[in-house]
């Protein structure tokens, strides 16, 4: 039982730290973008073409990877980052322009989500890669056995959403994003600049995917599906947690990742993607909003 | 010969496309449902034509060996109780959670062919379908020949049939409810019959799609159930013109040209040993052409005829 | 943040014969014009639908003008983006949706002060809180949570948080009681009396008449009359014709 609930608090990290940029960008430029999933993997490949060029010798406490892992983590993050940005300039921002309607911009996510992942397989192939070998002991914590690496997830997550929730109680750039995702009309009226706020929610959203996928690799492999395989997870956590919550989303994607956890613990693990279809249709057919979510 | 074989070859699957794309062009083009789960449909069509047409496999239930106008009917059957189900989960949802869960719908269909080994045999599929056309033919190649001709009239079929039904009061209706999803709404439960009714027809022809292609290669398999093929049938859509039935047929020929002519050129202009590469590269390009259109000719090749949709905005 | 204080010859706002509408070729206004100088209380009223809104949110830059100009302080503001507007010295509080409803009232004030540095914010929202005491109390509050009149209270602190020389208003009492628009206008009075002039876009024809200086009517998409308060307010023609509130007026 509280392996279960381990298992689906590691589960949860990756989608946890995927689904902020989902509902960020959901919020902000108003449509669910299906290529939030492989901004997770390019990520863990940005991550991971740095780590072939620079090693990653030795261990750090027990963990698989040694310093040039943390180093090319923080890089990934930016270049990520960055490439959203490149992404949302050439191709958003275009039919942003053009008032194009949001099932354009859905559909441009989806060309973008296929244009990733097959740049990926492009340069990278399809075959799954490793970040490193070092052996690594799992720990025994009140019962539950966990991985280094997969501690390490679950640490560094709760401190990005601490950071995240500093960031947008604390920060005029937080605030400012919380009230162009309320009203962006009103936000312009105030001075805001809106242009400068969606740029930070890609950098920002894009930049949590890649250590989304770091730690994804870490803890299992990376491929160029890795990311795609948490887009249904990622969706159904923002709904579940009510859509204009970044809070809420944090909630639903814990409830997934346990929920996903007690499916391939108890029932089957094959299915373990549809548990994820499941919550999010019941979700929605009990409450329309989600669970944190407001009457509209 | 050759090239004739390869001409008809390439046509009959351009057709089957063509078949999947109207389906989606009724529930996108002149509905607005936002199906991200056409492939889900397609799987149905496919698996329901094997299980009854197919030869009765030692290690799954089914394999009924009936003929294969059998399996096409039971395949749209089939894939209209799957679309119906899914619609009445889904269809009253705003049009980004809909787009969502029929995309989670067609990764648990998919999750079920991978899995559901006493009917699907999982990752082996199902092989050695009857070939329709197989005894009333010389050669394979006539057999493929008859093929495309019962696709043609398929597709004559579907469009007459389509054209008919958009122009009467019942598609001018479907145009109120995609111009306006707000002002629909007040339609009520009438919109949801509507918007139903549209879900699951189009879905039946996504399943018939599913159906002649199972048949058409003799084998099925969750490899054939990627969500590719939906960005494939969106990209043939929109690069045809969606809301134009002749366009959706366009679309379809014209992208599945540009899908077969990238693997064939790619193939002889890059060394041996980057097939892996050449299909990315292909995807890619196509996902460019999305985009691009998107950006600079969002109505299509063919756009939607405008006093169709005059008449439509009259009716809103 | 707030511009340099203009030459009081210059109007603070001058609309000459703007043509604008939300699509090509359905002009909403044809060619309106008005004015507010340094220190008054301009009202604009009119019929539903006759561009009163659109006329202030053209000005905000929301709606793209196709011609005619808008200058401030004599300077042509035609085609800023709207979120420089504040800089020109011109606070917007638009008729719905004009408070951040998941925003703390705090957050909402610090938000109408953006761009200043943090102990002017501090000391803005200490003004605010001076001027409207209610909401000091709400704070932490969602602004979501208030009435009607608190949170036309915290637009309206919101949008003097820029220091603007010139608040713009769209219909600050819609929607409240009697006796909650008796005290957002006696707020206005106080508002004016600091040095900001105001144009105030109503419904409530009455009310408005009786603290402005001057008023327009505007009828599809132009203005009808302009004239004094006293002068708009004493015009039974005008009451009937546009306004639909004679009964009211005379009263
Ligand atoms: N967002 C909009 N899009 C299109 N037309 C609008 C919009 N808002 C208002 N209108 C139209 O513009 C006209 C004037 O509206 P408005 O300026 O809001 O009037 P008022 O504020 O004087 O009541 C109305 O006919 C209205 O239907
Ligand atoms: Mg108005």
């Amino acid at each position: 039982m509280i392996q279960v609930l381990a298992d689906g608090v590691v589960a949860a990290s990756f989608i946890v730290l995927g689904v902020v940029g989902l509902s960020m960008i959901y919020n902000i430029l108003n449509f669910p973008s299906f290529a939030q999933g492989d901004h997770i993997a390019t990520g863990a490949y940005i991550a991971l073409g740095i780590v072939a060029l620079a090693g990653t010798a030795g261990s750090i406490a027990g963990l698989s990877f040694g310093w040039p892992l943390i180093g090319a983590l923080i890089c990934a993050t930016i270049l990520n980052g960055l490439l959203a940005l490149l992404i949302d300039r050439s191709i958003y921002r275009q039919l942003r322009l053009r008032n194009a309607s949001r099932i354009s911009l859905i559909m441009a996510s989806f060309g973008v989500a296929l244009m990733l992942r097959n740049l990926i397989v492009l340069l990278a192939g399809h075959d799954p890669q490793y970040y490193a070998f070092a052996i690594q002991p799992a720990l025994s914590i009140g019962g539950a056995r966990i991985t280094p690496n997969d501690l390490l997830a679950v640490i560094v997550t709760t401190m990005m959403v601490v950071a995240l929730h500093l960031f947008l109680s604390r920060t005029t750039l937080g605030k400012s994003m919380r009230a162009v995702s309320e009203n962006p009309s009103l936000a312009r009226v105030n001075g805001i600049d809106v242009d400068r706020v969606i740029r930070w929610t890609w950098l920002i959203g894009a930049g949590l995917a890649a250590i989304a996928g770091v730690l994804l690799g870490l803890s299992v492999q990376v491929n160029p599906s890795m990311g795609f395989e948490l887009l249904l997870p990622m969706f159904a956590a923002m709904i579940v947690g009510g859509v204009t919550s970044v809070y809420g989303a944090v909630l639903g994607a814990l409830l997934i990742g346990v929920a996903e956890a007690i499916t391939v613990h108890y029932i089957a693990p094959e299915y373990r993607q549809a548990v994820a279809f499941l919550v999010v249709i019941l979700v929605l057919l009990a409450r329309p909003q989600g669970i944190l979510g407001e009457k509209a | 010969m050759d090239i004739l074989s390869y001409l008809v070859f390439f046509s009959a699957v351009s057709g089957i496309y063509a078949i999947a794309t109207l389906g989606l062009n009724l529930q996108w083009g002149f509905t607005g449902i936002m199906n991200v789960g056409v492939v889900g449909f397609f799987g149905v069509g496919a698996y329901a034509t094997a299980f009854l047409t197919g030869p009765a496999y030692p290690d799954a239930f089914g394999g009924f060996g009936l003929p294969p106008l059998v399996g096409y009917l039971g395949a749209m059957i089939a894939s209209g109780l799957a679309a119906l189900v899914v619609g009445l989960l889904t269809i009253r949802l705003r049009h980004d959670f809909l787009a969502i869960g029929t995309f989670g719908a067609a990764i648990c269909i998919q999750l079920l062919a991978m899995n559901l080994k006493p009917i699907t045999r999982g990752f082996d599929g199902l092989h050695s379908l009857p070939r329709p056309f197989a005894g009333l033919a010389a050669t394979p190649v006539a057999a493929n020949a008859y093929f495309l001709a019962m696709v043609v009239a398929i597709i004559a079929a579907v469009v007459w049939a389509l054209e008919r039904m958009v122009r009467s009061p019942w598609g001018r209706v479907l145009r109120a409810i995609r111009e306006d999803e707000e002002a629909s709404a007040a339609l009520g439960k009438n919109a949801f019959a509507f918007r139903l009714q549209t879900f699951v027809m189009g879905s039946m022809l996504m399943g018939l799609a599913g159906a002649l292609y199972a048949s058409f290669t003799g084998f099925v398999s969750p490899q054939d159930l990627l969500p590719i093929l939906t960005f494939q049938v969106y990209v043939m859509l929109i690069v045809g013109g969606s809301g134009n039935n002749y366009g959706a047929v366009l679309g379809a020929v014209l992208i599945w040209a540009l899908w077969t002519m990238t693997e064939t050129f790619l193939g002889a202009v890059l060394p041996a040993g980057l097939k892996q590469q050449v299909s990315a590269l292909r995807v890619v390009l196509v996902g460019l052409i999305l985009v691009l259109m998107l950006l600079y000719r969002p109505q299509g090749l063919l756009p939607e005829r405008a006093n169709v949709s005059r008449e439509a905005r009259l009716q809103g | 943040m707030s511009a340099a204080k203009p030459r009081s010859d210059v109007p603070h706002l001058a609309v000459t014969d703007l043509v604008a509408g939300y699509v090509p070729d359905v002009p909403i206004l044809r060619g309106a014009s008005l004015r507010v100088d340094d220190g008054e209380i301009v009202a604009v009223l009119g019929p539903n639908g006759a561009g009163k809104s659109t006329l202030v949110k053209a000005v905000a830059g929301l709606v793209p003008a196709r011609s005619g100009d808008i200058l401030v302080h004599g300077a042509s503001i035609l085609g800023l983006a709207t979120h420089k507007l504040v800089g020109t010295g011109v606070a917007y509080v638009p008729q719905v949706g004009n408070v951040f409803t998941r925003l703390s009232v705090e957050e909402n004030l610090e938000l109408g002060g953006l761009g200043g540095p943090p102990s002017r914010t501090r000391q803005r929202i200490a003004g605010m809180y001076a001027l409207f005491p209610d909401l000091a109390r709400f704070r932490r509050l969602a602004a979501g949570r208030l009435s009607g009149g608190q949170r036309q209270m915290v637009a309206v602190a919101r949008a003097l948080m820029a220091e603007p020389h010139l608040l713009m208003l769209d219909e600050p009492s819609a929607g409240l009681s009697p006796r909650m628009v008796e005290l957002v206008f006696q707020k206005l009075l106080e508002i004016r009396a600091v040095g900001v002039s105001i144009l105030l876009v109503e419904q409530n024809a009455k009310a408005a008449l009786a603290i402005c200086d001057r008023g327009y009517v505007l009828a599809e998409g132009r203005e009808r009359f302009e004239g004094s308060g006293r002068d708009l307010l004493a015009s039974p023609e005008i009451g009937a014709l546009y306004l639909g509130a004679t009964t009211r007026l005379a009263s």
